[in-house]
């Protein structure tokens, strides 16, 4: 009984370990190349990682609306915008995510306009 | 005389005054019912009064001393001091002595009314004179007088009614809060300082007196006068065999030192006097000394005389007048007019402190060294606030005397001497430094009664110390101290608003207007706040929701989108630790965070009309306007909806355009001085 509790419990810090393992390499691959917020410029290309901290729905007219979100990580924040998009599947409040685009202006503030964008598990950590 | 222009034809004058149509809250109509119809400012007016009537107005307080002075002499000598029947004699000389110390007081005042005919009392005297902290000293001294001139005076009242009715003696507290009670209502509701209401008392009481001491001066002539027969108790304290030592003698005068309490008043109403009031205030000042001396005299040697041992239940003018009067027909009738007498004239006098009290209290509040509250004239043009707390403070001190005048005596006399002693010295130094014609005359006199004065303040200090002093000895310099640091406050506070106050107005506006609106739920509230939110033509314009719960801020999500609400954005931000507050403070600092804009936060609020209904809903409006009120350039403004009940417990719903949410909407609270960060 013992023994074999013991083997199941190596066998479950050895799946955790790779779990991990896995979630450190899906991190290293998504991650890749991810700058700060702070330090993002107009009309570069970025990459930033980061939490969502709030939703917007922007309606343009009774048809068209966009989605904006505000992206934050230790540095700083920027607005993140779907346009034509009233939502996206598991883009929510605390979510974190990856976004890559040129940044472009909203309403005065810098802003990503419909970046590629991943969607990262919570065990991931955020480089900054 | 220009025809109309083309441009002007067809336009309407202004039209008359909406009537707006908010019912006054219960509360206000209950107050208007007990105290009447609110007074308008302009209806504030001064009676001059008439050397009869200003003797009757401000001598209550005065002359009503002479009802329990001479007890307080006499419970000294033979309560406390044990001294048996050589008590009697000593009751004469210490009298006159009180009387001489008077006699100082009158000469003195007469200087202060004429120095000081607009508004004198020793609180201004003091600060034009001395500076500002003295003044207060004087002032927190007078304010623990009145108060105690209110307690001692009903306690007095309700000696003098216990003394006539059996029975009442268990009664006496009650009887004393009634009578605060009663003076409290007539004040609040704006009892005129009209002559006649105060005359009848004060001459009654003083025909009383001159009835009772002539009628008595003659039995004594004639050997009719006799003494009054001591029960079990009085006995036991007339066997006590005794010597008078000096200390006693001294504690004795400290107790009859209440006998004086008052003379201040006429020197504080100059102005209600008629022309010339200060001559007119003068001579009035002199007469009502010469009754007291009389009549505190009279009393003081019919005492000795009679005999007459203070005990629980009946005064020592209620012995004197039975003795004077005997218990048969006649006697028994005017027994029971010099009681009721006395009683009224003490009532009279403690209704004199609500007529002073609240008045310097709003001279030092003026000054910024008590709360600004007691400067605000309320409903019926009195100084509501200042007589509620007088009334609260004596009806305190009753309790906790237990309506006992001879334990309320002590911490009396204290309390007025000071401020008196600090008049004079404040007198002497207008004296010395004006210099004015006679001066070296009011120097002499001033100087004396400044001497006399704080001679009786240091013995009534030491003697009564261990009986009650002690506590306006120290409550004086504690309240010294708090009034002082409010002060401080309200100093700091002023410099603080009213620096560069022109150019921080004309200082260049911020550039940006965003307006932030709060919204729960899309609701009738919400929807008000929103359709006001859309006048304002802000640079930015959002609502928010702080998400406490995922699934609901979902569903507004979803509910919103499908509105597609005047391309009004719906903002939800993450509230993890379900500090409303906290979120809407980030929120408010980011949007300010630039320094280049003005951020209103639009909270759309229920307005309950019942208590009942503000008990089912928690007050997280008012939480949030709190904690925004300290960010640099965020504005709170509520928007309010009202909820009205029907008789029938329905709710019903104000249409929400109109003048009641135009003027309520007003209630805009600004967070910042202007001046930019801090």
């Amino acid at each position: 009984m013992a023994r074999l509790s013991r083997a199941a419990k190596l066998d479950q810090a050895a799946l955790a370990a790779e779990t991990d393992a896995a979630f450190d390499e899906l991190g290293r691959v998504a991650l890749a190349g991810v700058i700060p917020i702070s330090q993002v410029e107009w009309r570069e290309p970025v990459k930033v990682a980061g939490r969502v901290k709030a939703l917007r729905v922007q309606p343009w007219s009774e048809k068209i609306q966009s989605l904006e979100l505000t992206l934050v990580d230790g540095t700083g924040g920027l607005t993140v915008v779907f346009l034509g998009r009233r939502r996206l599947g598991g883009v929510k409040l605390g979510a974190r995510m990856v976004v890559e685009g040129t940044v472009a202006e909203t309403r005065d503030h810098l802003a990503l306009l419909n970046p590629a964008y991943h969607l990262l598990p919570r065990e991931v950590t955020l480089p900054h | 005389m220009a025809a109309p222009t083309k441009d002007l034809a067809g336009r309407q004058p202004l039209p008359p005054t909406p009537k707006i149509d908010i019912p006054e809250s219960r509360s206000y109509r209950l107050k208007s019912k007990l105290l009447g119809k609110p007074l308008n400012t302009d209806q504030l007016e001064s009676e001059r009064l008439g050397k009869p009537t200003a003797l009757a107005t401000f001598a209550s307080d005065n002359l009503s001393s002479a009802a329990y002075a001479t007890e307080e002499i006499l419970h000294t000598l033979l309560v406390v001091g044990a001294v048996g029947l050589v008590a009697f004699d000593y009751v004469l000389p210490i009298t006159l002595a009180m009387i001489a110390v008077l006699g100082v007081l009158v000469l003195s005042y007469r200087q202060t009314i004429k120095a000081y005919p607009s508004a004198g009392g020793a609180y201004i005297v003091t600060k034009d004179n001395l500076g500002v902290l003295p003044a207060q000293v004087a002032g927190v001294a007078l304010l623990i007088g009145y108060t105690l001139t209110v307690s001692v005076s009903v306690s007095a009242a309700a000696s003098a009614l216990y003394s006539m009715v059996d029975g009442a003696y268990p009664y006496r507290i009650p009887i004393a809060l009634f009578f605060i009670a009663v003076i409290a209502f007539g004040n609040l509701r704006g009892v005129k300082e009209s002559g006649k209401i105060f005359a009848v008392p004060t001459y009654t009481f003083m025909v009383a007196m001159a009835f009772m001491v002539g009628y008595g001066v003659i039995k004594a002539l004639t050997g009719d006068l006799a003494e009054v027969t001591p029960d079990a108790e009085q006995a036991e304290e007339l066997s006590h065999v005794g010597t008078v030592g000096f200390f006693l003698i001294l504690q004795a005068f400290a107790s009859g030192g209440a006998a004086v309490t008052g003379v201040e008043a006429i020197s504080n109403g100059v102005p209600a006097f008629k022309e010339p009031a200060w001559k007119n205030a003068r001579t009035t000042l002199v007469i009502m000394g010469s009754i007291l001396g009389v009549m505190f005299l009279g009393i003081s040697w019919l005492a000795s005389q009679v005999k007459p041992v203070p005990v629980e239940g009946k005064t020592v003018v209620a012995q004197i007048a039975e003795a004077v009067y005997g218990s048969a027909g006649f006697g028994q009738v005017m027994f029971g007019f010099t009681l009721i007498a006395t009683m009224l004239i003490l009532v009279m006098a403690a209704n004199t402190s609500y007529a002073d009290f609240p008045r310097l209290a709003s001279f030092q509040a003026e000054d910024a060294f008590l709360p600004r509250q007691l400067t605000k004239r309320g409903h019926r043009l009195v100084f509501s606030n200042g007589i509620v707390a007088l009334s609260i403070a004596s009806a305190a001190l009753v309790l906790a005397f237990g309506a006992d005048v001879s334990r309320l005596i002590p911490l009396y006399a204290i309390g007025v001497f000071t401020s008196f002693t600090l008049a004079q010295l404040g007198m002497l130094r207008h004296h010395v430094r004006l210099k004015e014609p006679k001066w070296r005359t009011g120097v002499l006199i001033n100087g004396t009664g400044s001497l006399v004065t704080a001679l009786v303040t240091i013995v009534v200090g030491i003697t009564q110390f261990p009986k009650g002093a002690w506590m306006v000895i120290a409550a004086v310099p504690i309240l010294v101290w708090v009034i002082v640091r409010l002060n401080h406050q309200y100093e700091t506070e002023r410099e603080e608003l009213m620096g560069d106050a022109e150019l921080a107005a004309t200082a260049p506006i911020l550039r940006r207007h965003t307006v932030l609106v709060l919204i729960d739920r899309i609701d009738r509230t919400a929807a008000r706040a929103i359709q006001y939110a859309r006048t304002l033509t802000p640079d930015e314009l959002r609502a928010v929701h702080i998400a406490v719960e995922d699934q609901h801020a979902a569903e507004l999500a979803d509910q919103w989108s499908h509105l597609a609400l005047a391309r009004l954005p719906l903002e939800i931000r993450e509230c993890p630790d379900r500090r409303i507050n906290r979120s809407v403070l980030e929120l408010v600092a980011e949007a300010a965070a630039d320094g280049q804009t003005e951020v209103t936060i639009l909270i759309p609020r229920r307005e309950y009309r019942s208590a009942w209904h503000r008990l089912l809903h928690d007050r997280t409006a008012d939480a949030i306007a709190k904690a925004i009120g300290d960010v640099p350039h965020a504005n709170v403004t509520f928007v309010p909806y009202h909820l009205t009940q029907t008789s029938h417990g329905q709710h019903i719903h104000k249409v929400a355009h109109g003048a009641v949410s135009g003027t309520a909407n007003a209630a805009t609270r600004k967070g910042d001085n202007g001046s930019g960060g801090r």
